[in-house]
């Protein structure tokens, strides 16, 4: 190791070397003059001049002369690595700036002339490659980012970090694109869903029911290149609690009690036999407990009237009326009863219209309203009232299960209980992808009163009350280390690693975001006067033609 | 003999211990009694279908015994897991439903007053 005296030493020593090199050079130049003879005078002064402009162009080359210049640094455009210069000339034209920086240049200034930031006034980003020390130093500038993707890069994308097996998981962001491509989300090697892109700045969105169970990857494909991997964490489904109230034992009601017991659901089932007796059936209930509050409510509309139906809509829970024979009074008992407002069209004479091999239905169709969400392929809606109300104007759906077309048995009864479903509890809203680093914001629902904070990834975070939602609190979390992080007791998230052009993109949005929430006021520095000087390649070039034209001269004869 | 239902909620919890057992190499005993049961129900299944699915139930018994799985064995289980459980699946074109809750005073009143 050198010590600092010894590589002052050292420069000293070169600089010397040059001095004596310069000297060395001039001594040459007047020997090779005197030698020369016989020479008409004016090629005597030519030759002279090329010399001592020759010996000149080293001498100031050595030593760099700087001019003070003046700029117009009201605004300045900052363009990151792997900009095209396209994009910055353009960005340049359409916000008439004067003044490009590159990143090296920028800091160069900034060691050069301490007050150079100090005296910029607004300040334009092209591109999201900036380090963060940079962008620090600029935090009492006003700045406005211009992002500068490649085509066929992400630009933006988001699906959710958390949520249940049942669920929908939806992926949607943005992408430019260079031709007409496919886009697909794939498990393993299953396209789950896809979309066909045209050409140009594309918006796009994919969804799927979760299926896993614990820590779920997928993958985003355009064509065959991998885009981005979508990791999120699936929890357990919330499974309902359904209640029957029956005027009669019926079959219908039997093959559908016994279905949501096999998918899990605790189900009661009170029939009245004759009067003041009751035939109760229970399936994943023990005897002991009671079934309160159950979340759905399945009845004939002869029972709308019932006054547990309407503690069950208070209470915000659901009602399904179903096994419909006269569709004019049902709708009246529903209407008048439980507030929703159906309306119908009989379309057809005929007593029932076939929807599906050995499914038929009443002859109506259920008209569309706002408050209203309909089971894709048949007569069977969800209002909103408070608590939901749904209705299927579907006859018996049991033939299905006897002929063992179990498969569309299950999807009519899971997509209408999926739409009739109340809220369930402890909900977790977090968009992902999440970075390392970066704020996460993190929204909960109807969790217990008395949690104040959140554990996770081995830390808390307090939780604010929404001031929109009552049963909702949010917080937000900056997540230290990449990979899976707990979060409450079991459950996970997934944390990216933040080096994409995407990572950076939300990093730099954030920053700007905060800066510009804090500078309000601008400065009316117009120009400033900073150092200049010649760049290293014109002096190559001085020099260069210097030497030549010392060495031509001679040559030509005139 | 388990339903299909079961079926389905035992493919999903194997799904995510494929990935699980990417990092953490050791399965609880819980879990793997899980992969060879549904390894023991996929059996009943493979009989009446192609060759290739014979392949499935040497990878779960190999995911039972702690042996980390190859890429390409963990592409083909979660493929041929899918496949199985796909039919039972929501349609993609159904509504979207929420599972939060609000203020139900103004949900109700919001309703009441959006017709």
């Amino acid at each position: 190791m050198m010590s600092q005296g010894q590589i002052f030493a050292a420069i000293a020593l070169f600089d010397e070397l040059i001095y004596a090199a310069m000297l060395g050079l001039i001594t040459l130049q007047i020997l090779v003059f005197i030698r020369t003879k016989s020479l008409p005078s004016h090629r005597l002064w030519i030759r002279l001049g090329l010399n001592v402009l020759l010996w000149l162009a080293i001498v100031l080359f050595v030593i760099q002369p700087q001019w003070q210049g003046r700029d117009n640094t009201n605004r300045v455009l900052l363009v990151s690595k792997n900009t095209p210069s396209v994009a910055a000339q353009a960005a340049k034209d359409s916000l008439t700036i004067t003044e490009v920086f590159s990143i090296e240049d920028f800091t160069q200034r900034m060691t050069q002339n301490p007050h150079f930031v100090q005296n910029i006034g607004e300040v334009f980003l092209l591109g999201q490659d900036f380090n963060p020390l940079l962008l620090a130093q600029l935090s009492q500038k006003k700045i406005q980012w211009l992002p500068s993707f490649k085509t066929n890069e992400l630009q933006d994308i988001a699906w959710k970090a958390i949520l249940r097996k049942g669920e929908f998981q939806e992926v949607s962001g943005k992408i430019e694109l260079e031709e007409s491509i496919v886009l697909k989300l794939k498990y393993a090697n299953q396209v789950l869903d896809s979309v066909l892109l045209p050409k140009g700045l594309q918006t796009f969105h994919l969804r799927f029911p979760v299926f896993t169970i614990d820590r779920t990857a997928m993958t985003l494909e355009l064509g065959d290149e991998l885009l981005q991997k979508v990791t999120f964490y699936a929890r357990k489904p919330v499974l309902s609690s359904v209640y029957f109230i029956l005027e009669n034992p019926d079959f219908e009601s039997k093959t559908l009690a016994e279905w949501l017991g096999k998918n899990g659901y605790t189900v009661e089932m009170r029939t009245t036999i004759a009067q003041n007796t009751q035939s109760k059936v229970r399936i994943n209930l023990p005897n002991s407990q009671q079934m309160s509050n159950p979340s759905i409510v399945v009845t004939d509309p002869a029972n709308a009237n019932h006054p547990t139906l309407k503690k069950t809509l208070t209470e915000g829970k659901s009602v399904l009326l179903y096994n419909i024979t006269n569709v004019d009074q049902a709708i009246k008992n529903s209407n008048s009863a439980l507030g929703t407002k159906w309306r119908i069209k009989k379309t057809s004479n005929q007593e029932s219209i076939s929807v599906g091999s050995n499914l038929t239905a009443l002859p109506y169709q259920i008209e569309r309203s706002n408050n209203q969400k309909e089971v894709d392929g048949y007569p069977v809606a969800v209002q909103k009232v408070g608590g939901r109300v749904g209705i299927s104007l579907l006859n018996e759906t049991f033939p299905l299960k006897l002929s063992d077309d179990t498969l569309t048995y299950h999807k009519i009864w899971s997509s209408i209980l999926y739409l009739l479903n109340p809220p369930a509890e402890n909900n977790i809203d977090i968009e992902a992808p999440l970075w390392k680093d970066a704020k996460s914001a993190i929204t909960l629902n109807n969790f217990p009163q008395s949690t104040q904070a959140l554990i996770l990834a081995n830390d808390s975070t307090p939780l604010r009350p929404s001031a929109l939602n009552e049963s909702t609190t949010t917080s937000s979390y900056r997540f230290r280390k990449a990979g899976w992080q707990p979060f409450q007791d079991s459950l996970e998230v997934y944390v990216e690693d933040e080096s994409t052009a995407l990572a950076k993109a939300r990093q730099i949005q954030e920053i700007t975001q905060v800066y510009e929430a804090k500078n309000t006021i601008q400065q009316n520095t117009s120009t400033q006067a900073f150092a200049q000087s010649l760049p290293d390649w014109a002096w190559g070039v001085l020099v260069l033609v210097c030497f030549t034209t010392v060495w031509v001269e001679p040559k030509l004869k005139f | 003999m388990y339903s299909q239902i079961q079926i389905e909620y035992l493919v999903a919890e194997v799904l995510g211990m494929i990935e699980v057992q990417t990092d953490t190499p050791k399965l609880t005993v819980i879990q793997k009694q899980k992969v060879l049961s549904l390894g023991n129900e996929l059996t009943h299944q493979v009989m009446n279908s192609s060759l290739s699915d014979w392949a499935i139930l040497g990878i779960l018994q190999k995911m039972a015994s702690d042996k980390p799985l190859s890429t390409t064995e963990k592409k083909d289980l979660k493929t041929k897991l899918y496949q199985l459980i796909r039919p039972s699946l929501l349609d993609k074109n159904s509504a979207i439903h929420s599972l939060y809750s609000n203020d139900k005073k103004l949900e109700k009143a919001f309703w009441k007053n959006l017709q």
